[in-house]
């Protein structure tokens, strides 16, 4: 190999969220390649197996591009994610070969497939979170971008539960555009002495990161005269890439 | 919440995860990589980043990396300089090109491979830390780990200094191997190109400063900048040397696989960004700085085009292209060359023109004959001079096309150089010649010759023609030759002189053509009226055996340059009567009864000079000089006045002569064209008619003549010549005559030109009408300006302009 090929890879690795641009694999040239392009991946603590098609975790995930395509252990052994909980998986793995995710209602989110292997129902809330930060973690631009605008969409958005923005704070970077919407909605739907005990408690956990962010936005809020009535701009956490989309977002 | 437990919790015990992943990254420097677990290391910087120890784990990949080039890959690098790498090729301190070249490779193969072993790991790494590219990077303007990472390579590597005395740096000696691996491959030697290439793409892959600006890219800020430098400096001593030791041709062919090599080099060794600017340099050093020493080289454009070297005149009229739009200096060596082959042969024309009048001054006793051998040498002369220019302009024809590609310029070039020559002062005989040579052809070159080579001879003449800058002059001398062959007969084809005449009109249009299409209507008509006079005389009745037949051709006067026929153009006007023999008379008189009843009031004037005739004579039985005794007949064909000087002979006894003052006296005919006639009849050999007494050369007033009873020809049509009767190059004084008389209708023609201007715009600045009346004569003459100005004196003095008084210019009024 000369050094002008390598150059040439490297270019490749290193720009290669930008290649998402050419469209994904064939359904029918993938089934072709045979077992050859499944993967195992163990998933959660209980190791689950699952046999997902390389052609198509490679063309959505940087991570999975990377894990497979250098002269690592797991080109050989498979991967093994233990730390991901099967339920989340599973959404993952349904979006990976439809391109769709479950529906509008919450009903269509805590109807998942084994949502209690983890131990507690999962409400729909806590489960697209969770997605968003997979997304996030694994690099799957696609995955997080549709992620960003579930959570986003909810007009009748309710304060968010503690539990969630705790596990959010814990699994986001701190510039992460949903850590601010969760804030803005707490802080637009936050009622004095309506909290439930449990509630209550789980709000004492909040890291010092969020209390400092809704410190900062009720400030914001009381300068601006925001209430309870205003509503949030959703573009607002959209991360548009230009003028041109936020606006045809609008409409 | 159990499914947090290991994730949650804000305290990162970073110390320990770095601590596993720079092992990681030593095992991956060492190429121990298929162990380790992409997840786990991924995780791992995940997790850091996350907990915003981002920028930490930033600084400290930078630090390994650091620590690791400086540690572990400089040592190798260092171990590579050998001597004989640090060597320069100046210093020759008892290493060998081989030597060197083998070390240079050593060490380009050592840099190359610690180069890419860099690349392939911080590929790796670069995979492993993406989320930090992603997020800590973009978050905080940082170049991305892989890009810094190369930057190192820059400055722990390639910027520190060698082990050698200067301290150059590795960088430095990088484009000092590749230097002298290029030069040992000018010289003739195999290196690696590959090799090389890869080095330079490395260099093509680094930057001056951390900005990533695309013009400090290190091969073009350090490398190729040495690069140029040293090839020009090479170049610049190889075209000296060059100059100094090969010849042009061989210096063209050097240059041009010099060009292509280093077009090459670019592709195969280096960038072809590099292409352009290389040529630059190549072509500055081996053409255009040296462009016209090689032109004016002994081996140079004079030697190429005198040895018909087409090919090596292509080669310098590429590089000439190359360096320069207008190719001036091939130009100017091919305009001089043009200009000296064609005074050449303007000075041999000259020369050969001139030479005879010392051999016809030296040799005493024989003038005449040698006078019209001169005269007939110099007819030879120009013909040749035409063909000599013809021969010169196929030369450069052929060179231009092959040679020149047809180039625009340099046809413009070759034209003007063409009329410069044909039109310099020191040189006014063109327009004679080139009439001259197509008399030439049309009396005998034609002859035999194919429609479509007659055609081209045409084609010759017409285009010298072109060259020529006095159409006039031309027109004149045309006129003049075409008269003698019309009324002597000696044109082979009618069809041919018509051929030429449609031609010239094409080229020169229809007022040049108008004259000479009016002497051939001159000729129908006189033929026509020869046939009606015959067929007048039939029908008068009684058929007289002894009749003599006429031919006749009513010239109109102002057509015809009557006055060159006869030689004697001063003698015009008062050109005295002939006296012609009562026979000749009455027919004479017969057609102009004739010629009246068809055209009265016009006036026929006889020009016996100009005529001839055919003559039956008797000569009686006497003894000749072979013995033989009987009587003989021959057909005569002599001029006019030769066949009135036979005529009087006929009239007297025999034995009885009549002295030439006799002759004059009966008939008389003007004292030169009776010299030359009895010439003819008494003194030459073959056409010895008469006797003359005292029998010399030379026709004096006192000689006697007698009829030559004893006459013997061996032939029955004998053609007595006469002297000077054909179209022959002009004597000094003839010339002067006809440029006198040219400058007079110039001067006539110049005044119309200033009355049609002057009409047309009322009022005109001197300067002005200058110009105006130089550029209406273009297509027929190039006027002098003091002629112009004496026609506008002339002008004024009679009354059709007048100087306006007052004006800031020299200005002109036209007077209604």
């Amino acid at each position: 190999m000369t050094s002008t090929e390598k150059t040439k890879d490297i270019f490749a690795t290193e720009y290669s969220e930008s290649c998402i641009a050419s469209p994904p694999p064939l359904f029918s040239d993938v089934v072709r390649k045979g077992l050859e392009d499944i993967i195992v991946i163990l998933v959660g603590p209980n190791k689950v197996q699952y046999h997902v098609h390389g052609s198509f975790l490679v063309y959505h995930s940087g991570f999975f591009r990377n894990a497979f395509n250098g002269n690592w252990r797991e080109s050989e052994d498979g991967i093994t994610l233990l730390d991901v909980e099967t339920v989340v998986f599973n959404i993952f793995v349904n979006w990976l070969y439809t391109m769709k995710l479950p529906g509008p209602n919450n009903y269509d989110w805590t109807t998942q497939p084994d949502p209690r292997i983890m131990g507690e129902a999962h409400k729909a809330d806590m489960l697209q979170i969770k997605l968003y930060v997979f997304a996030d973690r694994f690099m799957i631009p696609a995955l997080r971008l549709a992620m960003n605008r579930i959570i986003t969409a909810d007009t009748t958005y309710t304060r968010p539960c503690a539990n969630v923005m705790i596990f959010a704070f814990d699994n986001l970077r701190a510039e992460d555009v949903i850590l601010q919407f969760l804030v803005d909605s707490h802080c637009l739907k936050w009622r004095h002495g309506l909290q439930s005990e449990h509630e209550t408690r789980l709000l004492d956990q909040l890291s010092q990161d969020c209390l400092t962010k809704i410190m900062k936005r009720f400030g914001f809020m009381l300068a601006e005269g925001i209430t309870r009535h205003s509503s949030l701009k959703m573009c607002d956490y959209h991360e548009h890439i230009s003028d041109v989309e936020r606006l045809a977002c609008c409409k | 919440m159990p499914i947090h437990q290991g994730l949650h919790g804000d305290e990162v015990d970073f110390e320990n995860i770095w601590g596993a992943i720079a092992s990681a990254f030593r095992e991956i420097h060492t190429k121990n990589a298929s162990r380790l677990s992409y997840e786990e290391l991924y995780r791992f910087a995940y997790r850091i980043v996350l907990k915003k120890k981002g920028e930490d784990l930033y600084l400290r990949v930078r630090q390994f990396e650091h620590e690791w080039l400086s540690n572990e890959v400089r040592g190798s690098i260092q171990a590579l300089f050998s001597p004989n790498v640090l060597a320069s090729p100046q210093s020759l301190g008892g290493t060998t090109t081989n030597e060197r070249r083998v070390a240079g490779e050593k060490f380009m193969k050592g840099l190359k491979q610690a180069w890419g072993d860099h690349q392939v790991c911080m590929s790796m790494l670069a995979d492993v830390l993406m989320y930090m590219d992603r997020v800590y990077c973009q978050d905080n303007r940082r170049p991305s780990i892989y890009t810094a990472a190369m930057m190192l390579f820059r400055d722990d590597i390639l910027k520190t200094p060698t082990s050698d005395v200067e301290g150059r740096l590795v960088l430095d000696l990088l484009t000092h191997v590749i230097l002298d691996q290029i030069q040992m491959e000018r010289g003739g030697d195999v290196i690696d190109k590959h090799l090389i290439k890869s080095c330079v793409y490395m260099l093509e892959g680094l930057h001056e400063d951390d900005q990533e600006s695309e013009e400090l890219r290190l091969y073009t800020a350090s490398f190729e900048v040495e690069y140029l430098e040293t090839s020009r400096v090479f170049y610049r001593q190889e075209a000296e040397l060059l100059l100094r030791e090969s010849d042009a041709g061989g210096y063209c062919k050097h240059a041009r696989r010099r060009i292509y090599e280093e077009e090459e080099r670019c592709k195969s060794t280096l960038l072809e960004a590099t292409s352009a600017k290389i040529q630059k340099v190549v072509e500055d050093e081996l053409i255009k700085n040296r462009i016209h020493e090689l032109v004016e080289m002994e081996s140079g454009v004079r030697f190429m085009i005198d040895n018909e070297r087409l090919e090596e005149l292509n080669l310098i009229y590429d590089l000439n292209t190359r360096v320069d739009d207008k190719k001036t200096e091939l130009t100017r060596a091919i305009q001089k060359r043009i200009v000296d082959m064609g005074t050449d042969a303007n000075n041999a024309a000259i020369a050969a023109s001139q030479a005879p009048a010392t051999t016809a001054d030296a040799g005493e006793k024989g003038k005449s004959p040698a006078q019209e051998k001169n005269i007939n040498m110099q007819t030879v002369a120009a013909i040749r001079w035409v063909e000599d220019v013809l021969h010169l302009k196929d030369k450069f024809e052929k060179i231009w096309r092959d040679s020149f590609q047809s180039d625009n310029l340099l046809q413009t070039a070759l034209t003007r150089s063409f009329a410069d020559f044909i039109n310099s002062p020191t040189f006014p005989r063109s327009s004679e010649y080139i009439s001259l040579f197509i008399d030439e052809n049309m009396k005998k070159g034609i002859k035999g010759k194919t429609e479509m080579e007659i055609d081209s001879v045409l084609e010759k003449a017409i285009v010298l023609l072109r060259y020529i800058q006095d159409k006039d002059l031309f027109e004149r001398y045309y006129k003049k030759h075409l008269c003698r062959r019309l009324l002597m007969n000696k044109s082979i084809s009618n069809e041919v002189e018509k051929q030429m005449i449609s031609k010239m009109k094409i080229e020169l249009g229809n007022n040049f053509t108008l004259k000479l299409e009016a002497m051939f209507k001159d000729m129908t008509i006189s033929e026509e009226l020869t046939s009606g006079f015959k067929h007048h005389v039939d029908g008068l009745g009684e058929k007289d055996p002894k009749r003599i037949e006429l031919t006749i051709n009513v010239l109109t006067s102002m057509t015809w340059p009557l006055e060159t026929m006869g030689g004697t153009g001063d003698e015009e006007g008062k050109r005295p009567k002939c006296n012609f023999p009562t026979a000749i008379d009455k027919i004479k008189r017969g057609f102009e009864k004739y010629y009246n009843q068809k055209h009265s009031g016009r006036q026929l004037t006889w020009l016996a000079n100009m005529g001839s005739a055919d003559i039956k004579a008797v000569f009686p039985r006497v003894p000749s000089k072979d013995g033989s005794f009987k009587e003989r007949r021959h057909d005569l064909n002599v001029s006019t006045y030769g066949m009135v000087i036979l005529l009087l002979f006929n009239d007297l006894p025999a034995g009885q002569h009549l002295t030439f003052e006799e002759i004059q006296a009966q008939t008389n005919i003007p004292h030169s064209d009776l010299i030359r006639n009895l010439q003819s009849l008494a003194v030459a050999p073959k056409t010895r008619i008469l006797i003359k007494e005292p029998m010399t050369k030379d026709v004096k007033p006192s000689d006697r003549f007698s009829f030559n009873e004893g006459f013997n020809g061996k032939f029955v049509k004998i053609k007595v010549g006469v002297v000077s009767s054909g179209n022959k190059v002009e004597s000094d004084r003839e010339r002067r005559e006809t440029e006198k008389k040219n400058d007079d209708s110039r001067a006539f023609c110049i005044e119309a030109a200033i009355v049609r201007i002057m009409k047309q715009r009322k009022e005109l600045p001197h300067q002005q009408l200058v110009l105006e009346t130089l550029s209406q004569l273009a297509t027929q003459f190039k006027p002098e300006v003091n002629m112009i100005k004496k026609r506008i004196e002339s002008l004024i003095e009679r009354e059709y302009l007048e100087r306006i008084d007052g004006a800031s210019l020299d200005s002109y009024r036209y007077l209604a």
